[in-house]
Protein backbone atom coordinates (compact mmCIF):
# COMPACT_ATOMS: atom_id res chain seq x y z
CA UNK A 1 0.00 0.00 0.00
CA UNK A 2 1.53 3.44 -1.06
CA UNK A 3 0.74 5.53 2.01
CA UNK A 4 1.60 8.94 -0.05
CA UNK A 5 -0.59 7.72 -2.59
CA UNK A 6 -3.39 10.77 -2.11
CA UNK A 7 -6.31 10.99 -3.70
CA UNK A 8 -6.85 14.83 -3.94
CA UNK A 9 -10.69 14.52 -4.65
CA UNK A 10 -11.24 12.92 -1.21
CA UNK A 11 -9.26 15.51 0.43
CA UNK A 12 -11.28 18.40 -0.70
CA UNK A 13 -14.66 16.88 0.06
CA UNK A 14 -13.27 16.16 3.98
CA UNK A 15 -11.68 19.65 4.22
CA UNK A 16 -14.64 20.79 2.93
CA UNK A 17 -17.07 18.74 5.22
CA UNK A 18 -14.70 20.17 8.01
CA UNK A 19 -14.60 23.58 7.26
CA UNK A 20 -18.26 24.46 6.37
CA UNK A 21 -19.47 24.46 9.36
CA UNK A 22 -16.43 25.57 10.90
CA UNK A 23 -16.75 28.77 8.58
CA UNK A 24 -20.73 29.10 9.25
CA UNK A 25 -20.32 29.18 13.18
CA UNK A 26 -17.16 31.75 12.65
CA UNK A 27 -19.69 33.79 10.34
CA UNK A 28 -22.41 33.40 13.05
CA UNK A 29 -19.87 34.95 15.98
CA UNK A 30 -20.27 38.37 13.78
CA UNK A 31 -23.22 40.33 15.00
CA UNK A 32 -25.26 41.86 12.04
CA UNK A 33 -27.14 40.95 9.51
CA UNK A 34 -28.31 37.44 7.93
CA UNK A 35 -25.79 36.44 5.74
CA UNK A 36 -25.97 37.53 1.94
CA UNK A 37 -26.61 33.79 0.75
CA UNK A 38 -29.57 33.16 3.64
CA UNK A 39 -31.66 36.36 2.16
CA UNK A 40 -32.98 34.68 -0.59
CA UNK A 41 -34.19 31.99 1.27
CA UNK A 42 -35.54 33.24 4.30
CA UNK A 43 -37.32 36.24 2.26
CA UNK A 44 -38.76 32.61 0.06
CA UNK A 45 -39.63 31.00 3.75
CA UNK A 46 -40.68 34.19 5.56
CA UNK A 47 -43.22 34.52 2.27
CA UNK A 48 -44.46 31.33 2.25
CA UNK A 49 -45.15 31.20 6.37
CA UNK A 50 -46.82 34.75 6.42
CA UNK A 51 -49.32 32.93 3.36
CA UNK A 52 -49.77 29.80 5.58
CA UNK A 53 -50.35 32.23 8.41
CA UNK A 54 -52.89 34.74 7.02
CA UNK A 55 -54.74 31.32 5.43
CA UNK A 56 -54.91 29.25 8.81
CA UNK A 57 -55.81 32.32 10.74
CA UNK A 58 -58.66 33.11 8.38
CA UNK A 59 -59.57 29.85 8.40
CA UNK A 60 -59.55 29.74 11.84
CA UNK A 61 -61.33 33.18 12.22
CA UNK A 62 -64.03 31.79 10.08
CA UNK A 63 -64.85 28.97 12.12
CA UNK A 64 -64.25 30.49 14.93
CA UNK A 65 -66.77 32.63 14.34
CA UNK A 66 -69.32 29.99 12.87
CA UNK A 67 -68.81 28.17 15.82
CA UNK A 68 -69.22 31.08 18.21
CA UNK A 69 -71.96 32.31 16.33
CA UNK A 70 -74.64 30.57 18.95
CA UNK A 71 -72.92 31.30 21.49
CA UNK A 72 -72.79 35.42 20.41
CA UNK A 73 -76.61 34.80 19.39
CA UNK A 74 -77.09 33.91 23.02
CA UNK A 75 -75.30 36.31 24.34
CA UNK A 76 -76.61 39.09 22.60
CA UNK A 77 -80.40 37.83 23.74
CA UNK A 78 -78.87 37.84 27.40
CA UNK A 79 -77.70 41.38 27.00
CA UNK A 80 -80.87 42.59 25.27
CA UNK A 81 -82.78 40.74 28.07
CA UNK A 82 -80.34 42.95 30.49
CA UNK A 83 -80.97 46.06 28.59
CA UNK A 84 -84.68 45.32 29.51
CA UNK A 85 -84.19 44.71 32.74
CA UNK A 86 -82.21 48.05 33.58
CA UNK A 87 -84.61 50.12 31.37
CA UNK A 88 -87.52 48.64 33.48
CA UNK A 89 -85.28 49.73 36.82
CA UNK A 90 -85.00 52.55 35.36
CA UNK A 91 -88.61 53.67 34.51
CA UNK A 92 -88.91 52.08 38.43
CA UNK A 93 -86.83 54.14 39.80
CA UNK A 94 -88.02 57.40 38.25
CA UNK A 95 -91.74 56.22 39.24
CA UNK A 96 -90.43 55.99 43.02
CA UNK A 97 -88.46 59.35 42.83
CA UNK A 98 -91.35 61.06 41.47
CA UNK A 99 -93.33 59.43 44.19
CA UNK A 100 -90.92 60.43 46.57
CA UNK A 101 -90.83 63.87 45.69
CA UNK A 102 -95.04 63.79 45.74
CA UNK A 103 -94.94 62.26 49.48
CA UNK A 104 -92.15 64.74 50.50
CA UNK A 105 -94.83 67.22 49.60
CA UNK A 106 -97.34 65.64 51.25
CA UNK A 107 -95.46 64.97 54.51
CA UNK A 108 -94.09 68.79 54.37
CA UNK A 109 -97.59 69.75 53.90
CA UNK A 110 -98.52 67.85 57.19
CA UNK A 111 -96.12 68.79 59.35
CA UNK A 112 -96.66 72.56 58.59
CA UNK A 113 -100.39 72.84 59.70
CA UNK A 114 -102.17 71.95 62.33
CA UNK A 115 -104.64 70.37 61.00
CA UNK A 116 -105.18 66.50 62.33
CA UNK A 117 -104.49 64.72 58.64
CA UNK A 118 -104.42 61.09 57.78
CA UNK A 119 -102.93 59.95 54.63
CA UNK A 120 -105.10 58.52 52.11
CA UNK A 121 -104.90 56.50 48.69
CA UNK A 122 -106.89 56.47 45.97
CA UNK A 123 -107.95 53.01 45.36
CA UNK A 124 -111.24 53.06 43.25
CA UNK A 125 -113.34 55.47 41.09
CA UNK A 126 -117.04 55.39 40.13
CA UNK A 127 -118.98 52.93 38.41
CA UNK A 128 -120.99 55.14 36.40
CA UNK A 129 -119.15 58.08 34.06
CA UNK A 130 -121.60 60.35 34.64
CA UNK A 131 -121.22 60.70 38.88
CA UNK A 132 -117.77 62.23 40.16
CA UNK A 133 -116.28 60.17 42.83
CA UNK A 134 -113.22 58.25 44.43
CA UNK A 135 -112.80 55.53 46.86
CA UNK A 136 -110.11 56.02 49.45
CA UNK A 137 -108.15 53.00 51.18
CA UNK A 138 -108.95 54.57 55.07
CA UNK A 139 -112.06 53.92 56.53
CA UNK A 140 -113.86 53.95 59.89
CA UNK A 141 -111.19 52.48 61.59
CA UNK A 142 -109.13 54.96 60.78
CA UNK A 143 -111.84 57.26 62.26
CA UNK A 144 -113.16 58.62 59.07
CA UNK A 145 -116.70 59.73 59.16
CA UNK A 146 -119.15 61.62 57.01
CA UNK A 147 -118.58 64.89 55.81
CA UNK A 148 -114.72 65.05 56.03
CA UNK A 149 -112.78 67.12 53.86
CA UNK A 150 -110.50 65.36 51.13
CA UNK A 151 -107.54 68.11 50.61
CA UNK A 152 -104.27 67.89 48.43
CA UNK A 153 -101.92 69.98 48.64
CA UNK A 154 -103.11 71.88 45.93
CA UNK A 155 -106.63 72.31 47.08
CA UNK A 156 -109.97 70.81 48.04
CA UNK A 157 -110.57 67.26 46.47
CA UNK A 158 -113.88 66.89 47.74
CA UNK A 159 -115.78 64.79 51.15
CA UNK A 160 -116.88 61.35 52.30
CA UNK A 161 -120.06 60.71 52.06
CA UNK A 162 -119.93 57.01 52.91
CA UNK A 163 -117.28 55.16 55.18
CA UNK A 164 -116.62 50.73 55.54
CA UNK A 165 -114.46 49.45 57.62
CA UNK A 166 -111.43 50.23 55.89
CA UNK A 167 -112.19 52.29 53.19
CA UNK A 168 -114.70 54.85 52.00
CA UNK A 169 -116.37 56.94 49.05
CA UNK A 170 -115.75 60.54 48.55
CA UNK A 171 -117.32 62.73 46.43
CA UNK A 172 -115.65 64.81 44.54
CA UNK A 173 -116.68 68.49 44.18
CA UNK A 174 -116.76 68.14 40.41
CA UNK A 175 -119.83 66.16 40.97
CA UNK A 176 -123.11 67.59 40.46
CA UNK A 177 -124.72 66.79 43.66
CA UNK A 178 -121.38 67.96 45.08
CA UNK A 179 -121.76 71.21 47.18
CA UNK A 180 -119.55 72.85 49.53
CA UNK A 181 -119.23 76.46 51.33
CA UNK A 182 -116.74 78.67 49.94
CA UNK A 183 -115.87 82.65 49.39
CA UNK A 184 -114.17 84.60 46.80
CA UNK A 185 -110.54 84.91 48.47
CA UNK A 186 -110.40 88.86 47.52
CA UNK A 187 -113.72 89.90 48.41
CA UNK A 188 -115.04 87.72 50.93
CA UNK A 189 -118.34 87.37 48.78
CA UNK A 190 -119.62 83.74 50.25
CA UNK A 191 -121.67 81.67 47.80
CA UNK A 192 -121.94 77.54 47.22
CA UNK A 193 -120.23 75.57 45.08
CA UNK A 194 -121.79 72.93 43.25
CA UNK A 195 -120.23 70.27 40.66
CA UNK A 196 -120.93 70.36 37.01
CA UNK A 197 -119.69 66.70 36.30
CA UNK A 198 -117.79 68.60 33.36
CA UNK A 199 -114.85 69.11 35.70
CA UNK A 200 -115.40 72.18 36.42
CA UNK A 201 -117.80 74.07 39.49
CA UNK A 202 -120.00 76.38 39.69
CA UNK A 203 -120.17 79.18 42.56
CA UNK A 204 -124.37 79.79 43.09
CA UNK A 205 -125.91 82.13 45.47
CA UNK A 206 -123.92 84.77 45.34
CA UNK A 207 -125.22 88.19 45.98
CA UNK A 208 -125.81 90.42 43.57
CA UNK A 209 -123.82 93.49 44.53
CA UNK A 210 -120.73 91.37 45.12
CA UNK A 211 -117.53 92.15 43.45
CA UNK A 212 -116.67 88.77 41.27
CA UNK A 213 -113.92 88.91 38.65
CA UNK A 214 -112.55 86.05 36.60
CA UNK A 215 -109.39 85.33 38.53
CA UNK A 216 -110.49 85.75 41.85
CA UNK A 217 -109.48 82.53 43.98
CA UNK A 218 -112.48 80.85 45.56
CA UNK A 219 -111.69 79.68 49.20
CA UNK A 220 -113.47 77.05 51.79
CA UNK A 221 -115.29 79.34 54.44
CA UNK A 222 -114.22 76.57 57.07
CA UNK A 223 -117.90 77.27 58.71
CA UNK A 224 -118.57 73.75 59.61
CA UNK A 225 -115.12 72.72 60.52
CA UNK A 226 -114.81 69.67 58.20
CA UNK A 227 -112.51 71.64 55.85
CA UNK A 228 -109.93 74.35 56.97
CA UNK A 229 -110.54 78.31 56.23
CA UNK A 230 -109.50 79.90 53.04
CA UNK A 231 -108.25 76.26 51.58
CA UNK A 232 -108.26 76.73 47.86
CA UNK A 233 -111.16 75.26 45.62
CA UNK A 234 -110.52 76.97 42.25
CA UNK A 235 -110.20 79.70 40.22
CA UNK A 236 -113.42 82.16 39.21
CA UNK A 237 -113.01 81.66 34.82
CA UNK A 238 -116.48 83.39 33.72
CA UNK A 239 -118.89 85.40 35.95
CA UNK A 240 -122.73 85.40 34.70
CA UNK A 241 -125.48 87.75 35.77
CA UNK A 242 -128.59 87.47 34.35
CA UNK A 243 -131.06 90.94 34.26
CA UNK A 244 -133.31 90.02 37.16
CA UNK A 245 -132.92 88.16 39.99
CA UNK A 246 -131.14 88.54 43.30
CA UNK A 247 -128.03 86.55 42.49
CA UNK A 248 -125.18 85.94 40.39
CA UNK A 249 -123.04 83.06 39.66
CA UNK A 250 -119.64 82.12 38.86
CA UNK A 251 -118.03 79.25 36.76
CA UNK A 252 -115.13 78.03 38.94
CA UNK A 253 -111.81 75.95 37.32
CA UNK A 254 -111.40 73.75 40.32
CA UNK A 255 -108.00 73.84 42.14
CA UNK A 256 -107.02 70.00 42.12
CA UNK A 257 -108.01 67.63 38.84
CA UNK A 258 -109.58 64.56 39.54
CA UNK A 259 -107.62 63.32 36.44
CA UNK A 260 -104.01 62.92 38.19
CA UNK A 261 -105.39 62.05 42.09
CA UNK A 262 -103.46 59.59 43.93
CA UNK A 263 -102.86 60.24 47.24
CA UNK A 264 -105.22 62.54 49.26
CA UNK A 265 -105.43 64.28 52.71
CA UNK A 266 -108.55 63.13 55.30
CA UNK A 267 -108.99 66.62 57.66
CA UNK A 268 -109.57 64.41 60.48
CA UNK A 269 -109.44 67.84 62.23
CA UNK A 270 -109.36 71.40 60.88
CA UNK A 271 -107.93 72.67 64.30
CA UNK A 272 -109.40 75.95 63.07
CA UNK A 273 -106.57 76.04 61.03
CA UNK A 274 -107.33 79.50 58.97
CA UNK A 275 -105.20 79.91 55.55
CA UNK A 276 -106.51 83.18 54.91
CA UNK A 277 -104.48 85.67 53.03
CA UNK A 278 -101.58 83.47 53.17
CA UNK A 279 -102.62 82.30 49.97
CA UNK A 280 -102.85 85.98 48.04
CA UNK A 281 -99.92 86.12 45.76
CA UNK A 282 -100.01 81.97 44.56
CA UNK A 283 -102.67 79.67 44.14
CA UNK A 284 -102.54 76.21 45.48
CA UNK A 285 -100.14 75.10 48.25
CA UNK A 286 -96.86 74.61 46.27
CA UNK A 287 -95.66 77.34 48.09
CA UNK A 288 -96.34 76.79 51.20
CA UNK A 289 -93.21 76.85 52.58
CA UNK A 290 -92.30 80.36 51.18
CA UNK A 291 -96.32 81.54 52.88
CA UNK A 292 -95.16 80.04 55.73
CA UNK A 293 -91.94 82.57 56.40
CA UNK A 294 -94.31 85.69 55.55
CA UNK A 295 -94.34 87.60 58.38
CA UNK A 296 -97.88 88.61 57.29
CA UNK A 297 -98.72 84.67 58.08
CA UNK A 298 -100.04 85.98 61.67
CA UNK A 299 -102.73 82.99 62.16
CA UNK A 300 -100.33 80.54 62.34
CA UNK A 301 -97.55 81.83 63.59
CA UNK A 302 -96.20 80.46 67.07
CA UNK A 303 -96.87 84.11 68.14
CA UNK A 304 -100.28 83.82 67.83
CA UNK A 305 -101.55 80.29 67.60
CA UNK A 306 -105.22 81.18 68.11
CA UNK A 307 -106.32 82.73 64.63
CA UNK A 308 -107.79 86.25 64.42
CA UNK A 309 -110.84 86.28 62.01
CA UNK A 310 -109.90 89.16 59.23
CA UNK A 311 -111.41 92.61 59.34
CA UNK A 312 -114.02 91.01 55.94
CA UNK A 313 -113.89 87.54 57.79
CA UNK A 314 -117.42 85.92 56.81
CA UNK A 315 -117.90 85.07 60.04
CA UNK A 316 -118.61 88.97 60.48
CA UNK A 317 -120.77 88.49 57.44
CA UNK A 318 -124.52 87.50 57.53
CA UNK A 319 -125.04 83.64 56.13
CA UNK A 320 -126.16 83.35 52.50
CA UNK A 321 -130.44 82.86 52.90
CA UNK A 322 -129.76 80.33 50.51
CA UNK A 323 -127.71 78.29 52.16
CA UNK A 324 -129.64 76.71 54.76
CA UNK A 325 -131.93 75.75 52.12
CA UNK A 326 -129.31 74.17 50.04
CA UNK A 327 -127.22 72.63 52.24
CA UNK A 328 -128.86 70.35 54.98
CA UNK A 329 -127.00 69.87 58.44
CA UNK A 330 -124.37 67.38 58.94
CA UNK A 331 -127.00 65.42 60.84
CA UNK A 332 -129.12 64.71 58.53
CA UNK A 333 -130.30 61.16 58.16
CA UNK A 334 -131.33 60.64 54.37
CA UNK A 335 -129.93 57.29 52.94
CA UNK A 336 -127.58 58.98 50.62
CA UNK A 337 -127.31 62.77 51.11
CA UNK A 338 -124.31 64.52 49.64
CA UNK A 339 -124.59 67.67 52.84
CA UNK A 340 -121.96 70.39 52.37
CA UNK A 341 -119.19 70.18 54.66
CA UNK B 1 -136.17 19.74 44.88
CA UNK B 2 -133.88 21.54 47.77
CA UNK B 3 -131.12 20.47 45.61
CA UNK B 4 -132.33 22.31 42.76
CA UNK B 5 -133.14 25.12 44.94
CA UNK B 6 -129.71 25.28 46.41
CA UNK B 7 -127.82 25.09 43.50
CA UNK B 8 -130.44 27.99 42.26
CA UNK B 9 -128.30 29.90 44.71
CA UNK B 10 -125.09 28.91 44.54
CA UNK B 11 -125.47 29.99 41.34
CA UNK B 12 -126.88 33.16 41.81
CA UNK B 13 -124.01 33.15 44.59
CA UNK B 14 -121.46 33.08 42.28
CA UNK B 15 -122.74 35.55 39.99
CA UNK B 16 -122.93 37.88 42.77
CA UNK B 17 -118.76 37.05 42.57
CA UNK B 18 -118.48 38.02 38.92
CA UNK B 19 -120.16 40.94 39.25
CA UNK B 20 -118.27 42.04 42.00
CA UNK B 21 -114.83 41.01 40.51
CA UNK B 22 -115.85 42.57 37.29
CA UNK B 23 -116.81 45.87 38.97
CA UNK B 24 -113.90 46.12 40.60
CA UNK B 25 -111.69 45.29 37.79
CA UNK B 26 -113.64 48.67 36.25
CA UNK B 27 -113.25 51.42 38.80
CA UNK B 28 -109.89 49.82 40.37
CA UNK B 29 -107.71 47.80 37.92
CA UNK B 30 -109.03 50.00 34.77
CA UNK B 31 -107.85 53.43 36.30
CA UNK B 32 -104.40 52.12 37.19
CA UNK B 33 -103.56 50.79 33.75
CA UNK B 34 -105.97 53.52 31.71
CA UNK B 35 -106.42 56.06 34.01
CA UNK B 36 -109.50 58.37 33.36
CA UNK B 37 -110.26 56.45 30.21
CA UNK B 38 -113.68 55.70 30.28
CA UNK B 39 -114.13 52.30 31.46
CA UNK B 40 -116.22 49.38 29.56
CA UNK B 41 -119.86 49.15 32.18
CA UNK B 42 -118.30 45.42 32.60
CA UNK B 43 -121.41 44.56 35.25
CA UNK B 44 -123.85 44.85 32.60
CA UNK B 45 -123.10 41.65 30.34
CA UNK B 46 -124.36 40.09 33.73
CA UNK B 47 -127.26 41.82 33.85
CA UNK B 48 -128.21 41.26 29.78
CA UNK B 49 -126.97 37.58 30.54
CA UNK B 50 -129.41 37.19 33.26
CA UNK B 51 -132.28 39.19 31.36
CA UNK B 52 -131.73 36.95 28.31
CA UNK B 53 -131.71 33.47 30.35
CA UNK B 54 -133.76 33.56 33.28
CA UNK B 55 -137.35 34.23 33.77
CA UNK B 56 -138.42 37.76 33.96
CA UNK B 57 -139.48 37.02 37.80
CA UNK B 58 -136.29 36.06 38.30
CA UNK B 59 -134.73 38.79 36.27
CA UNK B 60 -135.99 41.71 38.67
CA UNK B 61 -134.63 39.68 41.40
CA UNK B 62 -131.56 39.03 40.72
CA UNK B 63 -130.97 42.48 39.02
CA UNK B 64 -132.12 43.95 42.34
CA UNK B 65 -129.66 41.94 44.23
CA UNK B 66 -127.13 42.78 42.49
CA UNK B 67 -127.98 46.37 42.07
CA UNK B 68 -127.84 46.68 45.78
CA UNK B 69 -124.05 44.70 45.67
CA UNK B 70 -122.82 47.06 43.52
CA UNK B 71 -124.51 50.26 44.90
CA UNK B 72 -120.90 51.10 47.38
CA UNK B 73 -119.42 51.14 43.99
CA UNK B 74 -120.86 54.65 42.99
CA UNK B 75 -122.13 57.24 44.72
CA UNK B 76 -125.48 57.10 42.33
CA UNK B 77 -128.48 56.83 44.70
CA UNK B 78 -129.27 53.03 45.09
CA UNK B 79 -132.50 53.90 43.86
CA UNK B 80 -131.84 55.18 40.99
CA UNK B 81 -128.97 52.20 40.24
CA UNK B 82 -131.54 49.75 40.59
CA UNK B 83 -134.08 51.86 38.72
CA UNK B 84 -131.61 51.89 35.77
CA UNK B 85 -130.53 48.42 35.82
CA UNK B 86 -134.14 46.97 35.94
CA UNK B 87 -134.75 48.98 32.70
CA UNK B 88 -131.90 47.56 31.07
CA UNK B 89 -132.73 43.79 32.13
CA UNK B 90 -136.60 44.33 31.03
CA UNK B 91 -135.74 46.58 28.08
CA UNK B 92 -133.31 43.36 26.78
CA UNK B 93 -135.83 40.91 27.90
CA UNK B 94 -138.47 42.16 25.95
CA UNK B 95 -136.06 42.51 22.83
CA UNK B 96 -135.34 39.15 23.32
CA UNK B 97 -139.21 38.24 22.32
CA UNK B 98 -138.87 40.11 19.12
CA UNK B 99 -134.97 39.61 18.04
CA UNK B 100 -133.32 36.57 19.16
CA UNK B 101 -130.04 34.48 17.57
CA UNK B 102 -127.83 32.72 19.50
CA UNK B 103 -124.71 33.59 18.65
CA UNK B 104 -121.79 35.80 20.20
CA UNK B 105 -122.62 39.25 17.62
CA UNK B 106 -125.90 39.31 19.63
CA UNK B 107 -124.53 39.17 22.93
CA UNK B 108 -122.32 41.90 21.34
CA UNK B 109 -124.77 43.90 19.93
CA UNK B 110 -127.28 43.39 23.53
CA UNK B 111 -124.14 44.91 25.79
CA UNK B 112 -123.54 47.95 23.45
CA UNK B 113 -127.03 48.38 23.83
CA UNK B 114 -127.44 47.84 27.26
CA UNK B 115 -124.60 50.80 28.22
CA UNK B 116 -126.88 53.57 25.95
CA UNK B 117 -129.60 52.20 27.35
CA UNK B 118 -128.45 52.53 31.09
CA UNK B 119 -126.90 55.94 30.31
CA UNK B 120 -130.37 57.17 28.85
CA UNK B 121 -132.49 55.42 31.61
CA UNK B 122 -129.76 57.62 34.02
CA UNK B 123 -130.52 60.17 32.71
CA UNK B 124 -133.87 60.56 32.44
CA UNK B 125 -134.22 59.48 36.02
CA UNK B 126 -131.69 62.24 37.42
CA UNK B 127 -134.79 64.43 36.36
CA UNK B 128 -137.59 62.54 38.16
CA UNK B 129 -135.37 61.16 41.46
CA UNK B 130 -135.63 64.29 44.09
CA UNK B 131 -133.32 63.77 46.66
CA UNK B 132 -131.99 66.12 49.55
CA UNK B 133 -128.99 67.50 46.96
CA UNK B 134 -129.39 65.64 44.78
CA UNK B 135 -128.91 67.49 41.32
CA UNK B 136 -130.18 66.41 37.51
CA UNK B 137 -127.72 64.91 34.95
CA UNK B 138 -127.71 68.68 32.97
CA UNK B 139 -124.66 68.01 31.21
CA UNK B 140 -124.27 64.18 30.31
CA UNK B 141 -120.69 63.12 29.30
CA UNK B 142 -121.87 61.81 25.64
CA UNK B 143 -118.89 60.75 24.46
CA UNK B 144 -117.71 58.41 27.88
CA UNK B 145 -121.15 56.62 26.89
CA UNK B 146 -120.19 56.18 22.91
CA UNK B 147 -116.44 54.77 24.25
CA UNK B 148 -117.92 52.69 26.59
CA UNK B 149 -120.78 51.34 24.56
CA UNK B 150 -118.00 50.41 22.42
CA UNK B 151 -115.68 49.05 24.79
CA UNK B 152 -118.36 47.08 26.46
CA UNK B 153 -118.77 44.26 23.82
CA UNK B 154 -115.74 43.45 23.21
CA UNK B 155 -115.72 42.20 26.86
CA UNK B 156 -119.22 41.04 26.66
CA UNK B 157 -118.32 37.45 24.94
CA UNK B 158 -115.58 36.05 27.63
CA UNK B 159 -117.92 37.52 30.74
CA UNK B 160 -121.00 35.18 28.37
CA UNK B 161 -118.99 32.56 28.33
CA UNK B 162 -118.00 32.74 31.77
CA UNK B 163 -121.47 32.96 32.81
CA UNK B 164 -123.01 29.89 30.87
CA UNK B 165 -120.01 27.84 32.13
CA UNK B 166 -121.36 28.72 35.77
CA UNK B 167 -124.66 27.92 34.72
CA UNK B 168 -123.38 24.72 33.51
CA UNK B 169 -121.30 23.80 36.76
CA UNK B 170 -124.46 24.39 38.76
CA UNK B 171 -127.19 22.65 36.56
CA UNK B 172 -128.71 26.16 35.11
CA UNK B 173 -128.46 25.05 31.38
CA UNK B 174 -131.17 22.92 31.06
CA UNK B 175 -132.96 24.76 33.39
CA UNK B 176 -132.21 27.50 30.60
CA UNK B 177 -133.04 25.67 27.46
CA UNK B 178 -136.53 24.55 28.77
CA UNK B 179 -137.46 28.07 29.97
CA UNK B 180 -140.74 29.23 28.75
CA UNK B 181 -140.96 32.92 28.05
CA UNK B 182 -143.33 34.41 30.21
CA UNK B 183 -143.13 37.40 27.62
CA UNK B 184 -145.34 34.81 25.09
CA UNK B 185 -142.19 33.00 23.52
CA UNK B 186 -140.23 29.93 24.01
CA UNK B 187 -136.99 29.68 23.37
Amino acid sequence: MNFFAFDIRKILVVISVVALPIISINMKRAPGEAPWYQAPFSWTISLMQDSYSNFTSGVRGTTSMYLNLIGIKRQNQSLLRENEELRAQLGSIEELKLENQRLSKLLEFREQTKMKLLAAKVIARDLNPDHESIRINRGYREGLRKLQGIITVNGVVGYVVSTQMDSAQVILLTDRSASIDALVQRTRARGLTNGRSSGSLRLRYLERADDVTVGDAVVTSGSKGYLPKGFPIGRVTSVRKTDFGISQEAMVEPAVSASNLEEVFVVIESGNEDFGDRLTTGFGLPLLSKINSTPNATSVSPENPTPSPTPNSPSQRPSSPTQSAATPSASSTSPRPKPTP
Amino acid sequence: MMREKLLRLLNIGIFALVLLLLTSAQTSFWMQIFGHFPAPLLWLPIIAYVAINRSPLETIIVTQFFSLIMAPATVMPEGLLMICNLGVALSVQLFKTRIYWNSATYIMMVSGGSVLLFHLFHLVGSFLVRMPNYQPLTQPSVSDWIVQAMLTPLAAPPIMWLLHFIDRLTGREIAVENMEDSWGGTR
